[in-house]
C-alpha cells in the first residue's frame, strides 16, 4: 500500500485514515467519521439536550476537524481529539446561545417512535435526560463523558482539557444535583432541589487535584 | 462549622465522596466533620444512597444511546460533501438534484453580482449572472427566470446543466431585533419589502457589494442548508447585523444574525434560533 492511501480490503486504524485523509485521499475522512459519528452524536446531544442545536454542534465540529486534521498531532486517540472537538463545539453553542433549559427534548423523527409508544423504561430515562439538562453545561459534559459514555476521568479530563480532580468534582456534583432534581436526595437545610452551596466546582490541578 | 444539616455543603460533601478532595487538605476537613458531625454523617449516607440510584438511572440512559438521525447523517454527509469541493465556483449534478438547498448550490456558481446591492429588492440568483435590483425592476426578471445563458469559462467544467434561478428578497427594515423578538421576522420575505430604498447600517456597507453577500449567504448556507428566504440588513441588540431567514429541511424556519465580517471571517455570527 503507498503511504497515505488506503487500501480497500485493510481494516486501517483511525491515524492511518487521517493520513490518508491529509494525503489527499477524498473517502479517508468520511470512513473515519462513519466510523464514529453514532457515539459523536449521543454526545452532542445529551450534552445540548437539543436536536437541532445537536446537529449544528456536531456539523460544526466534523467540518473544524476536516479542515483541522493537519495540526492533529498524533499524541492521543484520534476519537479523543474528534470528542474534544464535539464537546468544544457543543459548550461554544451552550454558553453563547444560552440553551433555554425549558424547551422539551425532541428526539423523535419520521418513522421514529412517538413519545406515546415508548417503554416505561424510555420515559424514565427521558426524565432523566430532562434531569440531566438542568445541570450547568460543564458538569453535563463531563457527566456524559465519563457516566454516560464510560470514558475514564483520564480520557474525559484530555478532551475536557482540565484537570482530572476537576472532572471528579463536576461529576461528582453533578451526581449530587441529579439526584436532588429526581427527587432522590433532599438538602434538608435549604428545602429546596438545589445544592447548598453555589461555590464553582474548584479548579484542581493535575499535580495537587 | 457547627453541628446541623444547615452547615453541609452538599457540592463539598459530593467531592468527598466522588473522590475530588483526595491527596488535598479539604479531604481531612471534611472527613473530621463526617466522623464528628451526625448532620455530615447522614448527609453523606444520603448522599451515598442516592448517588447509587443515580448511576442506575444513568446507566439506563446510557443504554437508550440514541442512533445518528437519518436526516442528521444526511446533512453532515452534504457539509462534508461541500467542504471537498474545490473553491473555484463549481457546481455538482448533485447538489443541483437537490432543490431544497439550491441556494447554497446556486450561490457557488453565481458570477460575480452586477454593481452594487440596491436595499428594497431581490437578490437574483441565477446561471451566469446575480444582482440585487429593485422591488419594481425585478419582479418582472423573477418571474421570467432569471438572467442570460452563463459561458462555460465562468460556470466551471461541471456546469452542464443549468441550476434553477431564484430571488432572494433583501431589505434594509432598519429594525433592531432582540433574542425575542427575532421570531418576528416575517415568514414570508416578499411581504417584508419595503418599495422605497432604505439606507443599512454603514458598519454593512461592505456587505452591500454583491459579492460580498454572495460569500456572505454562501458561507451562512454551507454551515445551516435551506432556502434563504430574506436578508435584512438592520440591527441586532443595537449592533449592525444581516439578518437571514433560512427555511431548513422538516419545515425548520432559521434565523441566522451574522455581524459585518460574514463571508470575510466565516460566517461572523452572533446569533441563530430556529423554530
Amino acid at each position: 500500500m503507498m503511504a497515505g492511501t488506503i487500501d480497500p480490503g485493510d481494516a486501517p486504524s483511525d491515524h492511518a485514515l487521517l493520513r490518508a485523509h491529509l494525503a489527499g485521499d477524498r473517502n479517508a475522512f468520511n470512513q473515519l467519521i462513519r466510523r464514529h459519528r453514532d457515539r459523536l452524536w449521543a454526545v452532542a446531544l445529551r450534552t445540548l439536550g437539543d436536536r437541532e442545536e445537536a446537529a449544528d454542534a456536531l456539523q460544526d465540529a466534523l467540518l473544524s476537524a476536516y479542515r483541522a486534521a493537519g495540526r492533529f498531532r498524533g499524541d492521543s486517540a484520534v476519537t479523543t481529539w474528534l470528542h474534544r472537538i464535539v464537546v468544544n463545539a457543543c459548550l461554544d453553542r451552550a454558553r453563547r446561545k444560552a440553551v433555554r433549559p425549558t424547551v422539551p427534548l425532541r428526539e423523535t423523527g419520521p418513522g421514529e417512535p412517538s413519545v406515546a409508544d415508548r417503554t416505561a423504561e424510555r420515559d424514565t430515562s427521558l426524565a432523566v435526560h430532562d434531569a440531566l439538562r438542568r445541570l450547568p453545561v460543564e458538569q453535563r459534559a463531563a457527566l456524559v463523558l465519563v457516566d454516560l459514555h464510560g470514558l475514564s476521568v483520564a480520557e474525559a479530563a484530555e478532551i475536557l482539557e482540565i484537570a482530572e480532580g476537576t472532572v471528579k468534582s463536576r461529576c461528582s456534583r453533578g451526581r449530587a444535583r441529579l439526584a436532588m432534581i429526581l427527587g432522590y436526595l433532599r438538602n434538608p437545610a435549604a428545602g429546596q432541589s438545589v445544592p447548598s452551596s453555589s461555590a464553582p466546582t474548584p479548579d484542581l490541578t493535575r499535580e495537587n487535584p | 462549622m457547627t453541628s446541623g444539616h444547615r452547615d453541609v455543603d452538599f457540592d463539598l460533601l459530593a467531592d468527598y465522596a466522588g473522590g475530588a478532595l483526595d491527596g488535598t487538605p479539604a479531604y481531612a476537613r471534611v472527613a473530621e466533620l463526617v466522623r464528628t458531625d451526625p448532620a455530615w454523617a447522614a448527609a453523606l449516607d444520603a448522599l451515598r444512597t442516592a448517588d447509587a440510584l443515580v448511576g442506575a438511572d444513568l446507566a439506563g440512559l446510557a443504554r437508550a444511546a440514541p442512533p445518528l438521525p437519518d436526516d442528521v447523517a444526511a446533512r453532515l454527509d452534504r457539509a462534508l460533501a461541500e467542504a471537498e469541493r474545490p473553491v473555484a465556483p463549481v457546481v455538482s449534478l448533485r447538489d443541483r438534484r437537490r432543490r431544497r438547498y439550491r441556494v447554497a448550490a446556486a450561490v457557488a456558481v453565481a458570477a460575480a453580482f452586477l454593481g452594487v446591492v440596491g436595499i428594497g429588492g431581490y437578490a437574483l440568483f441565477g446561471p451566469g449572472e446575480s444582482y440585487i435590483s429593485s422591488v419594481e425592476s425585478d419582479r418582472a426578471k423573477s418571474s421570467a427566470g432569471g438572467a442570460a445563458a452563463p459561458s462555460a469559462e465562468r460556470n466551471g467544467p461541471t456546469a452542464d446543466a443549468q441550476p434553477p434561478s431564484y430571488s432572494v428578497p433583501v431589505t434594509a427594515s432598519g429594525t433592531d431585533y432582540t433574542r425575542e423578538n427575532l421570531s418576528g421576522v416575517r415568514a414570508n420575505g416578499d411581504s417584508g419589502l419595503k418599495a422605497a430604498p432604505l439606507r443599512p447600517p454603514s458598519e454593512l456597507s461592505r456587505l452591500t457589494a454583491a459579492d460580498a453577500l454572495r460569500d456572505c449567504l454562501a458561507s451562512v448556507t454551507a454551515r445551516y442548508p435551506g432556502d434563504v428566504t430574506l436578508v435584512d440588513y438592520a440591527r441586532f441588540e443595537g449592533d449592525p447585523a444581516l439578518v437571514i431567514q433560512i427555511t431548513q429541511p422538516r419545515d425548520v424556519r432559521r434565523v441566522v444574525v451574522a455581524g459585518p465580517d460574514c463571508g470575510a471571517a466565516g460566517t461572523d455570527e452572533k446569533y441563530a434560533t430556529s423554530n
